[in-house]
Parts: C-alpha cells; sequence; structure tokens
C-alpha cells in the first residue's frame, strides 16, 4: 500500500505546513490531533452511477473504512443507473451542504450545470473517475485518453504482426457520451492515425452491458469472421464479447482486451478464457488517492471551492494471464 | 314524549347521517385514498429527512413537479380516454433531444425552439393517435412499439449531436430565465405548469371537450352511439398527451440544458405509477387533474427522499414496487366496493314519529266499494299513467312510462295519440291560461307543451341550497304542478336523494328531503320556496287565490302554504294523520278538493319509523326486495273541503278495479282514476256533480 | 382482434379463408427468407442458421411463457426480472456454501413463489395483471438486489452441464435451441393435449364465464404465473451458460417489450383464449430472420431495432385494417 503511505505523508505534510500547534503535554504523532478534529463530524456525499458496480463497491469500502476511523460521516445516495434520479440526487445533495461532494459523472454533460451550482454554493466536488466538461476541485481517475491509447496499442501490436488474422478490429463502447467513452476514443483515434493499416470495423455502443456486448460480437463475427481484435471499456461487459468468441470458437483468433476495476472477477474472466487482457485501473488506490485529496479538503475549510482545481491519474496495470493473481485481483471483503 | 324518544329525536335531527353517503357520492370523494396517501408520506418523511420542509427543498421539488406533472397530466388524458401512452418516455427523449439542438446548437431563439419542440412531440402523437384513434388499434401494443421506435430515432440521432450540444450554449435569455428563473420563489416552470394544471382542471370538469373525453373512456360505445366522434377523440388524446410531454422536454432542457444517454428510459413507468397513485384507473373514464398532480408528487417525494436518505437503489425499487402494488390493490377494491359502501351508507333513516291515523273503521273514511264497478279506459294500452288532466275539448291527457304524453278522444276514449314524446317519466300536469301544457316529469324537470305538441323545457335547476353537500339544483324527482293566477308555476320535487325508481329507499328514510319550488314563466326563473318536506307530492292551487295545499306522502299529512294575501309565507297543517299516503290533490266540482291516496299505512312500518337504527340495519343488512314498504295495493280516493274536513271516501275493497291511485281528475260529472303502477284508467260517474264542470275553466273562467 | 379463429381449440368450425396475423407474419417471414438467402451469401448456411436459432432462443423460451400467459388473458411484466433475480440468487447462494445444483433447487423455489405471489394477487387480489406485473417486477428486482449487491454474477467455473447448454450442441444443433424447442414442445403438448390446457384457453376467453360454470379459475391463473416465472428462470440459467455470468442491468433493459412483441406479432391477441406456441414460433422466427439478415448486411444495433419495430407496427397496422374492431363489440378498458 505504498499509494496510501505516500498518501498519508502528504496529508501529515499539509496539515503541518498548515501551522497548526502540535500538543505538548502528552505523547503525541505530530498533527494528528488537528487531523482528527479537522476530519471530526464533516459530511461527505457520493453520488455514484450504481453501487452495483465492483468499482463502486471497492470506493466505498475504502471511504467508509476512512469514515469510520476518521469519525466523518460518508452517504451514499444512489440513483441507481438512472441519470434523471442522479440529478435530483445531486440537487438534493446541494441542498444538504456537505464539506465534500463526490461525483461519478454518467456522462461530460448531464451534471455540469448542477455542479457549477454546487461549485456555487460553496460545495468541494471530487469528481471519481468519469469527469464533467465543468472542472472541479479534483478530479481523481483514469487518465482515459491513455487508456485508450493503451488498448488500442495493444490490439495495434497483436493484429499488426506477422501470422494475425487480419487487421480488423472493433471498439465496443459504453455510453457514447460517457467521459471516459469520448476520451478513450480519442485514445483510439490517436493509434489509428498512427497505424493506418489498422481498420477499425465497429464501432457500437454496448451500454455496459454484457449481453449487448455479446450480440453486437456475435453479429462482428458474422460479418467479419476474420476480426483480429476487441476493446472494450468494461471488463463486466466485454465477458459478453468473450462469450461470443468463446462459442463461434474463436478465441485464439481473436484477442480482447478492457479495462477494469480489478475485482478478481476479471482474473477469472482471464482464466476461463473470455478475456485476453484487461488494463486495471486499480478501484482500490484510486479510492485512496481520492481519500487523500478528501481529508485536504476537509483540513483547508478556508480554500473557496473551486478555487483549486487538480487532477490525480491513478495507475494502470497490464494483466493477463501471466499475472492474474494477488492484489491484480481483490475482492471487497479484502477491502474492508 | 318520553325523554328517550326526546334523545331519539334531537340524535337525528342534528347528526346529519345522510351526509356520510353524499359525501362518498361526490366525485373527489375518489381522491381521498391518494390524498390520505400524500399526508402520509409528508408525515413520514417529513419527519425523518433532514430539511424537507425547508424552502429550498421545495423550491427544487416544485421544478420536478413541474416536469414529470405535465407528462403524468398528458398520460392521464390519454388514460381517461380509455388508452394508454407508453412511449412518452422515449418522446420526451427525442423532444428533449430537439429542444437542445434547435436552442443550443442552432441558437435558435424562444419561440422557434419551443415550436419545434412541440411541433416533433404533435408528430410523435399524432402517428400514437392515427394508430390507436382512427385504426382503432390496441392502445398498449402500439404504444409499445412506437415506444421503441422513437427510442431507436433517439439512439441513432442522439449521438451525432451530443456532443455540439455539450459544446454550445443556448443564446435565448427566456430559454435561460424559464430553466433557472424564479418569481416569487417558485420555479417559472412550476408556475407555468400551475397555470396548465388549473387551465386543464377547468376544461376536463367543465368543458366540452373534457366530457367527452370521460364519455369516450368511460363507455367507449355509448359514447359512439350518442354520436360523439371516438375515433377523432382518442386521436386528440394522444397528439394532446405528446404535446404536454415535448413541454415538459423543453422546460426539463431549459433547466438541465444537457442530455443523457438514457434520457426518458423508464419514465413511462414511473409517470405510470404517478397516475395510479393518484387514483387514475387503467380503462379510462375516471381521473382529474388533481389526482394526477397528487400521484406526481408522491412518486417524486418518495424517490426524492429515499435518495436523500442514502437509501440504495434497488431497495428504492423495492418500495415503489410495493407501493404500486398497495395503490392498485386499493384502487381495484375502491372500484369494486365502492358503490356497496355508497349502498351501505347512502340510506340513512331517521326518526319520523307519526300522529295516529283517521280512524277507518268509521266515518267518511269507512273503507267501501263504490270503486268496484268503475268504467276503464285503456287496459292494457296504458302504462304508468300517473296523472291525468282535461282540457277544454274534453280530451284526454296522460302520462306513459315511455316518456310519452298520450291524447284520448272523446266521447268514449277510445282512441288515442301521442300528443307529444318527452322522455323521462311525465307526471302531474296543468293548463295554463294560454292553453299551454305544463308537465312535471321525473328525472328531467318541468316542460311545456304547446296545444300543437311542441316540447319546450321550462326549467330543470333550481338555487343550490348552501348547506346541501350534494348538488341539488339538479331536478331528480319533480312530482305534481299547478299553476297560480299570476302564471307561476309551483311544483313538488319529491325528493332529491334518490332516484324515481328508488322511491322505497325514500320512504325508508322518511326525510325530509323533498322540497316545493316555483317557478316563474316570464321572468324564467327558479326558486325553492320550501325544503325539507317528507316526500311532498300532488299540489293543487286553492280557489281564493292565495294558498297551494299540497301532500307529503311518507309524513301522510296535507299542507297549505300562503303565496299571497295575510298570511303570506306561512305554512300550515291542513290535515294530519292520514291513513295512507296522500299523493295528488285536485280541484272538485262542489268547491272541495279530491285527494288520493296511493296506499295504506300499515303498523309495522309505523312503528319502524319511529326506529331508525333498526331500518338501517334493515337496509345494510337485508336485500331491498325484503325491506319494509309502504303497503301501495289499497288506496283510495277521498274528498276535503278548505277547513281540511274529509267528506267522503272512495275504496275498491276488492282490489279488482282501482286498488292503487295515484291521482284523480273530475270531468263533466265523471270522475277519471289514475294510477300509476295499473294498466287502465277507471272512470266513475258522479250523479250529483255539475254535468259541465271543466277544471280548466276554474283556473281561467269559461272561454268567451 | 378476431384473428387465428382457425387456431383456436375447442373444434370450432374452421372459417373457409381468413387472413390472420399470423398467416401475414408466416409469409412475411418465408419472403425474408427466400430473399435474404438469395441476396446474401453467408445466410443459408447450416452455420447460419443455427446462429440465428441461437440468438433467438433465450428470446423465444420467454416468449414461450409470456405466450402461455398471455392466452390466459394475462401478462407477465417480470419475466426478465424474475430471470436475473432467480439466476443471481442462485450464484450468489453458490457462493454462500452450497453446491451449485442445490443453488439452482433453491433459486427454482424461490422464482416458483415469485410466480405464486404474482398469481395470488392477480387472481385473488384481482389486481389488473398489467399493474400487478409491472409492480412485482420492481419488487422481485429490488428485493433481489437488496441480497446480492452486484449488478454482474458470474457462474462457478468448472459447471459441467452448464457450459454444456452454453456451448455444447446435440446432433450437431447447439444445446440452447434443443432446450428452446424442448421447451415449447413442452408447453404446446400442455396446451394442447391436457385438460389444464383446455382450462387456460377457457379462462383466457371468458374468466367470468369459466368461473361460473366451475372451472378453478384462479388456481389456474396461479400456476400459469408460476409456470411463466419457472420458464423465465430456464431461459435465465440458459443466459448463464451463454456469457457465463449475469447482467442484472437486463432488469432495465428494454427486453420484456421485445419478448411481448413476439408474442404479439405471432398473433396471439392480448385479449386471451386465442393463439397457441406455434404463433410465438412464428413471431421468433420472424424476428430471427430479421435479425440475422440485418446482421449480415452490416445494420447497427440500433437501427435494427428501428426496422425490427417499424415491421412489427407494420403487422400490427395491418391486422388493424384487415380486421377492424368494431365500436359496437369493443370494451372499454380493453387496451
Amino acid at each position: 500500500m505504498k499509494i496510501f503511505k505516500k498518501a498519508t505523508v502528504a496529508a501529515l505534510t499539509a496539515a503541518m505546513l498548515t501551522g497548526l500547534p502540535a500538543a505538548a503535554k502528552e505523547i503525541e504523532q505530530v498533527g494528528r490531533q488537528a487531523y482528527l478534529e479537522a476530519l471530526k463530524d464533516k459530511k461527505v456525499i457520493f453520488i455514484p452511477l450504481s453501487q452495483g458496480m465492483d468499482l463502486n463497491q471497492a470506493w466505498t469500502a475504502v471511504w467508509e473504512r476512512h469514515a469510520d476511523r476518521y469519525g466523518f460521516e460518508f452517504q451514499v445516495r444512489d440513483p441507481n443507473m438512472d441519470t434523471a434520479a442522479g440529478i435530483r440526487a445531486l440537487q438534493g445533495a446541494i441542498a444538504d451542504q456537505p464539506d465534500v461532494l463526490i461525483v461519478q459523472n454518467p456522462d461530460v454533460q448531464t451534471y455540469a450545470r448542477a455542479l457549477k451550482q454546487a461549485q456555487k454554493a460553496g460545495i468541494k466536488i471530487l469528481q471519481i473517475n468519469m469527469q464533467s466538461i465543468t472542472q472541479t476541485d479534483s478530479y481523481v481517475g483514469n487518465d482515459w485518453i491513455e487508456m485508450g491509447r493503451l488498448e488500442a496499442g495493444e490490439l495495434a501490436r497483436t493484429c499488426l504482426a506477422e501470422g494475425a488474422p487480419s487487421k480488423k478490429i472493433v471498439w465496443l463502447a459504453g455510453v457514447q457520451t460517457g467521459a471516459a467513452n469520448i476520451y478513450m476514443r480519442e485514445g483510439l483515434d490517436q493509434i489509428l492515425t498512427e497505424n493506418p493499416e489498422l481498420e477499425l470495423v465497429s464501432d457500437q455502443p454496448a451500454d455496459y452491458d454484457s449481453e449487448k456486448a455479446r450480440q453486437i460480437t456475435e453479429t462482428v463475427l458474422q460479418q467479419h469472421p476474420d476480426l483480429c481484435g476487441i476493446m472494450g471499456i468494461w471488463d463486466n461487459a466485454e465477458v459478453g464479447a468473450g462469450a461470443a468468441v468463446l462459442a463461434a470458437g474463436k478465441q485464439d483468433q481473436v484477442t480482447i482486451v478492457t479495462n477494469g476495476a480489478g475485482a478478481h472477477t476479471a482474473c477469472d474472466s482471464i482464466d476461463k478464457g473470455l478475456l485476453d487482457v484487461v488494463y486495471n485501473f486499480n478501484a482500490p488506490i484510486q479510492a485512496e488517492i481520492a481519500a487523500q485529496q478528501i481529508s485536504e479538503f476537509l483540513q483547508n475549510p478556508e480554500r473557496p471551492a473551486g478555487s483549486e482545481q487538480t487532477v490525480f491519474f491513478g495507475p494502470i496495470t497490464r494483466v493477463d494471464a501471466s499475472n492474474a493473481t494477488g492484489r491484480n485481483c481483490w475482492t471487497i471483503d479484502q477491502l474492508k | 314524549m318520553s325523554f328517550t324518544e326526546t334523545l331519539v329525536r334531537w340524535r337525528y335531527r342534528f347528526l346529519p347521517d345522510h351526509v356520510m353517503g353524499e359525501l362518498l357520492n361526490k366525485k373527489w370523494s375518489d381522491s381521498a385514498i391518494p390524498f390520505f396517501a400524500l399526508v402520509l408520506i409528508i408525515a413520514i418523511f417529513g419527519s425523518i429527512v433532514p430539511r424537507f420542509f425547508d424552502f429550498g427543498t421545495l423550491s427544487i421539488l416544485s421544478a420536478q413537479v413541474a416536469e414529470l406533472g405535465l407528462i403524468v397530466l398528458g398520460l392521464s388524458i390519454v388514460m381517461i380516454s380509455g388508452g394508454i401512452d407508453l412511449s412518452v418516455g422515449s418522446t420526451f427523449a427525442l423532444t428533449v433531444t430537439t429542444a437542445l439542438y434547435v436552442m443550443n446548437v442552432q441558437g435558435a431563439g424562444f419561440t422557434t425552439g419551443l415550436l419545434a419542440t412541440l411541433g416533433v412531440g404533435v408528430i410523435c402523437g399524432m402517428i400514437n393517435g392515427l394508430m390507436v384513434g382512427v385504426l382503432r388499434m390496441r392502445a398498449f401494443l402500439t404504444t409499445l412499439v412506437t415506444l421503441i421506435i422513437y427510442r431507436s430515432i433517439f439512439d441513432i440521432v442522439f449521438p451525432e449531436v451530443s456532443t455540439d450540444i455539450v459544446m454550445n450554449y443556448p443564446e435565448s435569455g427566456w430559454f435561460e430565465f424559464l430553466g433557472i428563473g424564479q418569481v416569487w420563489g417558485l420555479p417559472v416552470s412550476f408556475l407555468l405548469m400551475a397555470a396548465i394544471s388549473v387551465a386543464l382542471h377547468i376544461l376536463l370538469s367543465r368543458g366540452r371537450y373534457g366530457w367527452r373525453l370521460m364519455a369516450v373512456g368511460g363507455a367507449r360505445r355509448s359514447a359512439h352511439n350518442a354520436g360523439i366522434n371516438v375515433r377523432w377523440t382518442v386521436f386528440s388524446a394522444y397528439v394532446v398527451c405528446s404535446a404536454f410531454v415535448a413541454l415538459a422536454a423543453f422546460l426539463f432542457s431549459a433547466r438541465i440544458g444537457s442530455a443523457a444517454s438514457d434520457i426518458g428510459a423508464g419514465l413511462e413507468l414511473q409517470a405510470l405509477t404517478a397516475t395510479v397513485l393518484g387514483g387514475i384507473s387503467l380503462g379510462g373514464g375516471r381521473g382529474s387533474v388533481s389526482k394526477a398532480l397528487m400521484g406526481t408528487v408522491f412518486v417524486l417525494m418518495l424517490s426524492n427522499s429515499l435518495l436523500s436518505l442514502g437509501i440504495p437503489g434497488p431497495v428504492n425499487a423495492l418500495l415503489l414496487g410495493l407501493i404500486l402494488v398497495a395503490a392498485v390493490f386499493l384502487d381495484v377494491r375502491w372500484v369494486k366496493n365502492r358503490h356497496k359502501l355508497l349502498r351501505a351508507v347512502y340510506v340513512s333513516p331517521t326518526f319520523n314519529k307519526m300522529p295516529p291515523a283517521i280512524s277507518t273503521d268509521e266515518g267518511p273514511m269507512k273503507p267501501n266499494d263504490r270503486l268496484k264497478d268503475v268504467g276503464v279506459i285503456g287496459l292494457g294500452i296504458l302504462d304508468g299513467a300517473e296523472d291525468v288532466i282535461f282540457d277544454r275539448n274534453d280530451n284526454l291527457y296522460t302520462g306513459s312510462r315511455h316518456g310519452d304524453i298520450l291524447r284520448w278522444f272523446p266521447p268514449d276514449y277510445t282512441r288515442h295519440e301521442v300528443f307529444a314524446h318527452i322522455g323521462g317519466a311525465p307526471m302531474g300536469m296543468l293548463f295554463d291560461k294560454q292553453g299551454n301544457m305544463s308537465v312535471c316529469v321525473g328525472g328531467m324537470g318541468l316542460y311545456q307543451i304547446t296545444p300543437e305538441g311542441e316540447v319546450s323545457l321550462q326549467t330543470a335547476e333550481t338555487n343550490r341550497s348552501w348547506t346541501s353537500v350534494a348538488d341539488d339544483s339538479v331536478m331528480k324527482l319533480a312530482d305534481d304542478c299547478d299553476v297560480l293566477p299570476d302564471g307561476r308555476i309551483v311544483f313538488s320535487e319529491a325528493t332529491v336523494r334518490f332516484e324515481m325508481h328508488d322511491w322505497y329507499a325514500d320512504a325508508l328514510e322518511s326525510r325530509g328531503n323533498g322540497r316545493l319550488i316555483c317557478f316563474d314563466p316570464k321572468t324564467k326563473t327558479t326558486r325553492t320556496i320550501l325544503n325539507n318536506l317528507i316526500f311532498p307530492n300532488g299540489v293543487c292551487t286553492s280557489y281564493d287565490g292565495e294558498s297551494v295545499l299540497f301532500a307529503e306522502s311518507w309524513a301522510c299529512r296535507i299542507n297549505r302554504y300562503y303565496y299571497a294575501g295575510p298570511k303570506k309565507g306561512q305554512l300550515e297543517r291542513v290535515i294530519e294523520g292520514l291513513p295512507g299516503y296522500p299523493d295528488n290533490i285536485n280541484r272538485a266540482s262542489d268547491g272541495t278538493y279530491w285527494l288520493a291516496l296511493m296506499g295504506s299505512r300499515t303498523p309495522a312500518l309505523d312503528l319502524s319509523l319511529e326506529m331508525p337504527g333498526f331500518r338501517r340495519r334493515m337496509a345494510r343488512r337485508v336485500s331491498e326486495d325484503s325491506w319494509l314498504m309502504p303497503n301501495l295495493n289499497t288506496g283510495c280516493v277521498l274528498k276535503f273541503n278548505e277547513k281540511g274536513e274529509i267528506l267522503e271516501s272512495l275504496w275498491d275493497l276488492g282490489g279488482q278495479k282501482h286498488p292503487m291511485i295515484t291521482s284523480m281528475r273530475e270531468h263533466k260529472g265523471t270522475l277519471y282514476l289514475c294510477g300509476i303502477f295499473n294498466n287502465r284508467m277507471g272512470t266513475l260517474k258522479l250523479p250529483d256533480a255539475d254535468q259541465d264542470w271543466c277544471g280548466v275553466d276554474t283556473y281561467w273562467g269559461k272561454p268567451a | 382482434m378476431a384473428s387465428n379463429a382457425k387456431d383456436a381449440p375447442g373444434g370450432r368450425v374452421k372459417p373457409p379463408f381468413k387472413i390472420t396475423q399470423e398467416g401475414v407474419v408466416m409469409a412475411i417471414a418465408a419472403v425474408l427468407f427466400v430473399v435474404f438467402s438469395m441476396a446474401l451469401d453467408r445466410f443459408l448456411t447450416q452455420g447460419n442458421i443455427l446462429a440465428l436459432l441461437k440468438n433467438v432462443a433465450i428470446l423465444g423460451m420467454l416468449a414461450v411463457g409470456m405466450g402461455f400467459v398471455i392466452v390466459g388473458r394475462g401478462i407477465d411484466l417480470t419475466m426478465v426480472a424474475v430471470m436475473v433475480v432467480g439466476v443471481a440468487f442462485a450464484i450468489w447462494l453458490a457462493t454462500q456454501g452450497f453446491t451449485f445444483g442445490e443453488a439452482i433447487a433453491v433459486g427454482a423455489l424461490l422464482v416458483a413463489a415469485c410466480g405464486l405471489v404474482t398469481g395470488v394477487l392477480i387472481a385473488v387480489a384481482e389486481v389488473p395483471p398489467i399493474f400487478a406485473t409491472l409492480a412485482m417486477a420492481s419488487v422481485v428486482y429490488g428485493g433481489g438486489r437488496v441480497a446480492f449487491n452486484s449488478d454482474v454474477l458470474y457462474a462457478p467455473g468448472g459447471i459441467g452441464w452448464l457450459t454444456f447448454i452454453g456451448s455444447g450442441t446435440v446432433l450437431g444443433v447447439p444445446v440452447s435451441v434443443v432446450i428452446f424447442f424442448g421447451v415449447a414442445a413442452l408447453i404446446a403438448l400442455f396446451l394442447r393435449f391436457t385438460r389444464f390446457g383446455r382450462f387456460v384457453y377457457a379462462t383466457g376467453d371468458n374468466p367470468e364465464t369459466a368461473r361460473t360454470m366451475g372451472l378453478p379459475s384462479r388456481p389456474v391463473v396461479i400456476s400459469q404465473y408460476v409456470i411463466s416465472a419457472l420458464i423465465a428462470y430456464a431461459a435465465g440459467i440458459l443466459l448463464t451458460g451463454l456469457v457465463s455470468g449475469i447482467n442484472t442491468r437486463l432488469y432495465n433493459s428494454t427486453l420484456i417489450y421485445d419478448v411481448l412483441l413476439v408474442v404479439v406479432l405471432g398473433g396471439i391477441s392480448l385479449s386471451g383464449g386465442q393463439g397457441g406456441v406455434r404463433n410465438v414460433l412464428v413471431g421468433t422466427v420472424l424476428v430471427g430472420i430479421l435479425i440475422n439478415g440485418m446482421t449480415i448486411m452490416n445494420f447497427s444495433y440500433t437501427s435494427q431495432n428501428l426496422i425490427k419495430s417499424v415491421i412489427l407496427l407494420g403487422a400490427l397496422a395491418l391486422d388493424a385494417v384487415i380486421n377492424p374492431r368494431d365500436e359496437q363489440t369493443s370494451q372499454s378498458g380493453d387496451i
């Protein structure tokens, strides 16, 4: 947990820099008291896309641990994949005036106006993994363009190599207006420009649904029996693509590259041969970075919302059959 | 009078049992369940959700209510018309895209944007309407398919424009104002929706279009047969619905300024839940604006509260599902059992102790057989002849149950023709100075028939009494009428609480449910002159031109009301304690009055009238045909004078010819007898009477 | 809709000739099949036809269950919810220490219980089926998701028969297709040759009369929903076999509408008492041919949806024109 240590050190440093005097009488870790006071009884609200996803569960597990340990209040308002409910949840959260608001955007625009309102209301906003066009105090999550480049690069390496079945690749998008989607597409486009011989034969949104991914893949396999590679946006959806490939008996021909939070289910899928490569953005580490951000916000209440806008990109690990073990495959219980 | 009896009397005078039934009868009582559900949810969440009643929270809620409310209103209109529109969510998605594209990307003005949005909505609605309304396809399936079609179009179009929408901002200031502007602290959109709701409420409850919509939804076939263009009415419902959805989309676009790819998905279920929670039932003909809005607020409050309590999304779905089941269950039960409940509660007998009956063992009321050998008119042709009257040319007029006035020709009254067709049940009749007939028609009011047989409505409405829960301005059972020397017509309305065929229920209640009404043909005004009469029936103006005599059937008495002279406005008892139930009163040739008793009192019913609780239990527990009813098997005709002294009585003890008598009329030495349940009319020669006497002449004098 | 008189049970006299919706749909399917066979290279191959059937196996199975309910004048909107939650619940149980076989059995019990509750709501409490099942779908989904809080659940690895269902073949035919036809045949025989099946038709044709005549209407209706729930569960197991896991998000998709459309397209009237499994098969085959053809022609997923539903709308409109409903005989509330 190197990152966590770093985060703690950063937090401590931040606390010291603010110049709070340490208590002298008892043995006291420097800055601890101030840290505890700064976090105590603060209120943090998280509006996810849906708590049904593994990455969300990882994040909240970590944040709940922090909240329990340092006595701030942490609430999850789950709109369950419904953006209309999400907007309502966001408005309700703004009315509640929390100290920090964590938002996972369904796409780049839907929450944009509400986030501005929240900022105007003096609430510090942390966007996690999915960005909005409204930039707020902090974004913690993936470098999605890099993610697109990594995945497309992986396919470029495989499909342009000697003996590849063809140079045809498929992009199984998520939700087309999603930030991750737009940026990954940008990364993909960059690779496509760099490797003009690579042929993108299908670009359809699977809406993060494995069954839809399966159907699209099956369709594409009918059209292009010599398909070389598929890149996707979420491991849990791309297992559908993997199932279609497996059903067609083409698991050795088609390479499936996707990314995911690093849950053990992805490793299982790799073991079953449904997926080939998963770029693991390790949700628990993302959550720790975000926790660092949260504590920084809480320790600096005097800083106005939106005055400093920072971006933190989390780690990305390439996981394939060779390293689908250990910390690349976490379970929720390990995080609690 | 014993003490307990006094108590009972006061209890029934001051505790108005009948109000309960009338409340239930009110259309708005339908909204009671959703209303209490709403109150309950406000109470529950108001106490556990922080800042529930904050102005800010309510203001946000009101903006959401504006958008969802419009959609629910639209869906309600379709559901009232007997259909369903599942495509509202997809229409919403399409219209939001239109609004955002036109406003943000094209930078169009406010009006252009609004028109474009509404235009797309109306087109969607027209497709639905054409399919469901005009082609008569099944609403559920058709809109299910259009749901997918519109959604697919959205799925194809939206990705093309979504980036542009995000990168541009609308230029219209009005659009901005519509989205985030506030007036009196409330969002503009909410005020707009409130105004539309009020207008729609008036249209639905009082407008021609609303009534047609209700008619089509409530009974499609009847509406069709009544000449309503069912197809286009249904068509219009879908168009209006989609226009409402488009307006909601415009408000949404103005407020949020962007859209997600799942916009409007599942909206149809949310809207449907709101309508059902509001109590608008599938199948049509039932629903109102207030119900739709209550449902909307309920749904939004519930999901907002659950969200802000941090309850996980799935639990939210679980609760919403359970509430939906409960709501539909209650609604189904309510619709199914409401009339039973109403039936049980509606009949509310009251205390009515009658004075002892005038003796029939001796005196003028002693039964005899003088009607045993009466002559017969129209045997088998007459059905429901309640009253009879003659014009100066000796033509006999009488009503029939088929809604006709029949004219029988002298001298033997064997030939007849239909003088006029009115509909309803013609009852008491009179001739005014000009020779026009006025007739009371049960369920319809007072009608005039010219000598040529042209029918026109005189009055069907009187002033509404302010203390009454039920709207008593409409006439339910106009019964008998007579004309005053100045041309005004006084008529009785037997009961305002029951239809004609439920007369026995009114008898069971024996409350003063009836009234005396005066219609002035000169000013065309109608006023109620006396209220709380117990089944007022026969009306007859006295010879002196100062008062009218009228009977109160279930109270077995005759009253006199002075409309002129020194005692003007006073009410006087003329006869009390009649041995039977008095019906029509008419003038006799010797300056006295004929009175028909339609049936005789029985000790059991008389006793039960003093036991309202007993009668109420009977009404609730015993089927109607086993209730205690007034005995209408044996009646008589009697004659009384101005002082109220009974002079003689005519009976048919054998029960062969005229056991039941509702009216009688003397004309040129013959007494003609009517009974509403008889299939004939009787004639009795009166050898001692004036053989040239014609009733009309006693009112207006002999013609020159 | 007065279609399908000839398909109706009870030995009614066949009308001489009548254009029914089923006939129209069958004709469209045949025409499309011929056109695609000639125009499209890879259409008329054994592999493609099997892929076609496999693609509609789940849809078809759900449609058989739905058709079974609709024949009895009901509608079951809980099917997708029951399918995903039932299977997900079984998988979740398997992670809680049960063997997968036990878990599947317990899941079946749970699913049957869901069907029972829905049936009781409709038959005894007399809640209209649309609302009862709509609400129950929400309840089932919400309740299930409370138990297991992930959207996506993966079947435990190494279950031989599950893999077999997903990717095995019997005599060259994918197992999923075999199961689909098996279920369809079972329901068809059941409807046609058992007393209970006749009761279903009678109840669907005129529930009040059926009840007055002394048929056990309520048990019939309840068991219909139990059976449709079990069919949905079977479809769910099939789905799990295909993609090795189940995504409960499927509940939010338009799958249930697709199922309804297949049933109605085949010519089963929502007013009950008419049609049978054959209609479902006709509808399924048309949808299958359409999807497969459009796939080969490289239509995008969304435009496939659009074309599919426009054709459905056309079929419905055609039926409305051929068999117009009479204002005098139509009932209020008959939507």
